[in-house]
């Protein structure tokens, strides 16, 4: 009777049972899920319509599967799209690549003794992640033109060249250029990771192996690598699934006409068709290859950790 | 307790609510609400609020201010996101690109209110239907079903029914270049635009460096006003009398087509024009990466020895250059037939229109009336009345001594109670759709734009500028001069319009002229930097293969049906009012 009675208030003190609190707590983020994306797939729809601005769906005229039609049945269509997909592939693979130097960086700052110098790299290093890419441009723009940049001023006054570089406006090694831009943006913030999954790693092993009498390489080698090895692999799954989604604003402020060939990618392409062309239709074609394709370099991926580590998202 | 706090909460709620109700739905037709009015502008080089002295006699007259949107970086992007959200503004400024296809477009979407409805035009804008009834009877046929008027044409001229040529100001295409160091090589004659080369080269021996020591081109150009094609490649088509519609050139007076990209076509020979200029270092090698505003800056420093452009050119002819002898004038180029426009009593197909969701159209609608009126012509274009100017004891409108510091010196800082910043800062930065400043106002006797009051006309001409008048059988403008040497055409092409219905380009072409565009513009600025020749036609040929593929013909045949609808309705005009 009494443990009854003091469960009943137990339950009516808390309103709801408890395996419907956890519930409630996951809502809010199942919400928000739902709501950023797998709403927006709806918008799919305008890829079987002719939309124009102003209109609503129901006004315009429904074309089915005229657009997808459109990019296969032209041969420089498909041409423009391939272009798009092997800039988009080729600067994300050097950015995976890249990606193995930031645990590096984290080992390497973890590893620097004076705490002020530690401090200060770590500072410096990150604050470029908070620089909007359009004052990177800004930036950019000052160190390199042809006219008065101050590479170009140094390298002249130095001379080691009789004529400025049009750096800039070159289509050479583009996607090199626009690797390291990136990495000098966010290396220092995607230590932050690795520095906490270090900090996470048990100091007794530490103690251990120094008893054991390995040295500071060997410690690093056999105990830090492989503490924040599970860190890499679920960033390195995340980095392939957003392969497609290398973001375009770092790409929007530097393309011109020269370099537009092998700057665009998947992302750009699609603001420059529909935001700057109008074609919204057509955008949103190309827009939903995206999502395929990246869904199937996730499955590869997770399949590939599954069969190499063990382990895998799901 | 609680419900006494929530119910006295809900009474002020009520009690705020009724104050304000009334107040919004009294001051739609007063003035005491002051109005940010949102502009929506195609034309506008700018964005933001209005600032300086037009802000301060906005102020004064109609208790608002101009918040500009600018679509013009990047083309029309803005206007496709403008029409998603539902609302395009108060005061919708649409430019004719397209053959107005824009306004079609708007007017269709249910965005533009009709100034005819609920007697608005009658009631607040009578001196329209009075001056300029064309501009009236155009937006009826045009656009309206015979009674609905959408928009307001630019560059109107009352009714006068002569085709005269607009022969006010500067030609705004044109060979100008440095008149001075042209008379130190003993005036060289220029047949063709390769005739420019050797002139330039010679110029820049005589001026590589300017007064800072930077190192001066014959050319500078900018990317971000490229389109369906690089802007620059087609800056020489006005020069030689013909318009673009898209790929296809409409001539100014005769009812022959060239395709843009024709076999030494003028598109094509100004690519090679600047890839040669590149090739001898004559050419500004930041002119890919640069925006105008950018060779705006080399142009007032003194960089550019040469340009197509008049209202950057006028940037390098300060009063102090003048002074030293030194000025950016039209060089006479004999085999020039430049598209010479004429007045446009039917108005221009740059329009002004009211947004439907427009918060006062009454009062949208008295503003228009003011700028369409012979006093506020005169204030837009040359500044407050007795400050800037005046009328003397004849009548004739004079400059003020502050009217003339702010000749000489655009940059002249305002008095803060005249509305302080630069007079520059001050001027117009949205209302582009008015009347035609180079026409004789009715009330006045003399035209609206201070260059060609008497009084201004009349003053001491620079020695440098005299010489280039008396080379130029004694023009003061570079249209007189055009007329004078017959290197002018007299076009109504613009002055048309048509009754038929706008050919709209359907939006599966529109996708592929999008990317044909791109691909065009690619290709021209990377042909202009090609290391050899090989390469340069190589990359032309690539051009014309990939846009082909692309459905570039496609689009030339719908830009066919363009100009075939301007060519009849340019018989048609000719044929009623022509002389």
């Amino acid at each position: 009777m009494k443990s009854s009675r003091l469960v009943a208030r137990d339950s009516l003190r808390h309103g709801i049972p408890e395996k419907y609190k956890l519930f409630l707590m996951l809502l809010p983020f199942l919400v928000l899920v739902l709501i950023f994306s797998y709403l927006p797939l709806l918008g799919w729809r305008y890829a079987f319509y002719i939309f124009k601005p102003g209109f609503s769906l129901e006004q315009s005229q429904f074309v089915g599967w005229y657009w997808f039609e459109s990019i296969v049945s032209n041969s420089y269509q498909v041409a423009e799209i391939k272009r798009v997909i092997v800039n988009t592939l080729a600067i994300s693979g050097l950015g995976l690549l890249v990606n193995c130097i930031a645990p590096i960086f984290a080992i390497l700052l973890n590893e620097i003794r004076c705490r002020k110098f530690r401090t200060s790299v770590q500072v410096l290093t990150t604050l470029p992640n908070f620089i909007s890419w359009v004052l990177v441009y800004a930036v950019a723009f000052a160190l390199l033109n042809v006219n008065n940049g101050m590479v170009n001023q140094a390298l002249l006054a130095l001379g080691w060249i009789d004529k400025p570089l049009n750096i800039l406006a070159s289509s050479k090694n583009v996607w090199l250029t626009m690797t390291l831009w990136s990495m000098w943006k966010g290396l220092g913030w995607s230590a932050i990771l690795y520095l906490a999954a270090i900090a996470g790693i048990d100091q007794e092993l530490y103690e251990a192996a120094k008893v054991d009498g390995a040295s500071r390489f060997q410690q690093t080698l056999h105990i830090t690598l492989p503490g924040i090895a599970p860190t890499f692999l679920v960033l390195l799954v995340m980095a392939i699934a957003n392969l497609l989604n290398n973001g375009m604003d770092q790409y929007y402020v530097f393309q011109n006409a020269i370099n537009k060939s092998s700057i665009e990618v998947l992302d750009l392409y699609v603001y420059n068709i529909s935001i700057l062309g109008g074609s919204f239709s057509f955008g949103t074609t190309v827009s939903m290859l995206k999502s395929i394709i990246s869904l199937g370099l996730l499955l590869v991926a997770n399949g590939a950790a599954k069969i190499i580590r063990g382990s895998s998202i799901f | 307790m609680k419900t006494k706090k929530y119910l006295s909460l809900l009474m002020a709620l009520v009690m705020a609510l009724g104050v304000m109700l009334p107040v919004t739905s009294l001051a739609s037709t007063a003035h005491d609400e002051y109005w940010e009015i949102q502009i929506y502008s195609e034309l506008a080089n700018y964005s933001g609020l209005q600032t300086g002295w037009l802000a301060k006699l906005l102020k004064d007259k109609f208790n608002v201010g101009f918040n500009i949107i600018s679509s013009t970086e990047g083309g029309s992007d803005r206007f496709a996101t403008q029409m998603i959200s539902g609302d395009l503004g108060d005061l919708v400024f649409l430019s004719e690109s397209n053959s107005q296809e824009h306004l079609q477009k708007a007017i269709d979407a249910g965005l533009i209110l009709d100034m005819a409805a609920d007697g608005l035009l009658d009631t607040y804008a009578p001196n329209i239907a009075e001056n300029y009834p064309l501009v009236l009877y155009r937006a009826r046929q045009q656009f309206g079903d015979g009674e609905k008027v959408y928009a307001l044409g630019a560059q109107a001229v009352p009714t006068t029914q002569k085709l005269e040529i607009d022969g006010g100001t500067d030609s705004w295409w044109g060979p100008y270049g440095r008149w001075d160091l042209y008379a130190q090589l003993g005036y060289p004659e220029i047949n063709d635009i390769e005739d420019l080369i050797p002139v330039f080269q010679a110029m820049h021996d005589l001026e590589p460096v300017n007064k800072d020591g930077e190192s001066v081109y014959a050319m500078s150009l900018w990317k971000d006003w490229d389109g369906a094609n690089m802007m620059a490649g087609g800056a020489f088509f006005a020069i030689f009398g013909w318009d673009a519609y898209q790929y296809m050139l409409a001539h100014a007076t005769e009812d022959i087509m060239a395709d843009m990209l024709e076999d030494n076509g003028i598109y094509l020979r100004t690519l090679k024009f600047y890839y040669d200029l590149n090739q001898l270092g004559l050419l500004d090698p930041d002119s890919i990466t640069q925006t105008f505003s950018e060779v705006t800056t080399k142009e007032q420093t003194g960089r550019v020895l040469f340009n197509w452009f008049n209202p950057i050119k006028t940037n390098f002819n300060t009063q102090e250059r003048l002074s030293e002898g030194k000025a950016m004038l039209l060089l006479p180029m004999t085999s020039q037939t430049n598209y010479g426009y004429t007045a446009k009593p039917y108005g221009y197909p740059r329009t002004v229109s009211i947004g439907a969701n427009c918060k006062y159209p009454e009062r949208a609608m008295e503003i228009i009336s003011w700028v369409f009126s012979d006093e506020g012509m005169m204030e837009l274009y040359n500044g407050p009345k007795d400050v800037i100017w005046t009328y003397n004891e004849a009548g004739e409108p004079v400059f003020t001594e502050l009217g003339w510091e702010t000749y000489y010196d655009q940059m002249f800082e305002m008095p803060e109670e005249f509305g302080g910043g630069t007079f520059f800062e001050g001027s117009n930065k949205g209302f582009y759709t008015t009347p035609n400043e180079n026409f004789t106002l009715a009330s006045t006797g003399y035209p609206t734009i201070h260059r060609l009051w008497p009084s201004v006309l009349n003053k001491d001409m620079a020695p440098i500028v005299q010489d280039w008048s008396d080379h130029m059988g004694g023009a003061l403008t570079s249209i007189q001069a055009l007329q004078n040497r017959g290197n002018i055409l007299t076009t109504v092409n613009q002055a048309v319009f048509s009754t038929e219905p706008t050919i709209m380009m359907d939006e599966m072409l529109q996708q592929k002229f999008n990317q044909i565009g791109t691909v065009i513009v690619q290709y021209s600025w990377k042909m202009v930097y090609a290391a050899d020749d090989a390469e340069f036609n190589m990359l032309q040929a690539e051009m014309i293969e990939k846009a082909k593929g692309l459905g570039y013909d496609e689009v030339l045949a719908y830009n066919k049906l363009l100009v075939e609808q301007v060519y009849r309705a340019r018989k048609d005009m000719l044929e009623q009012i022509g002389d």
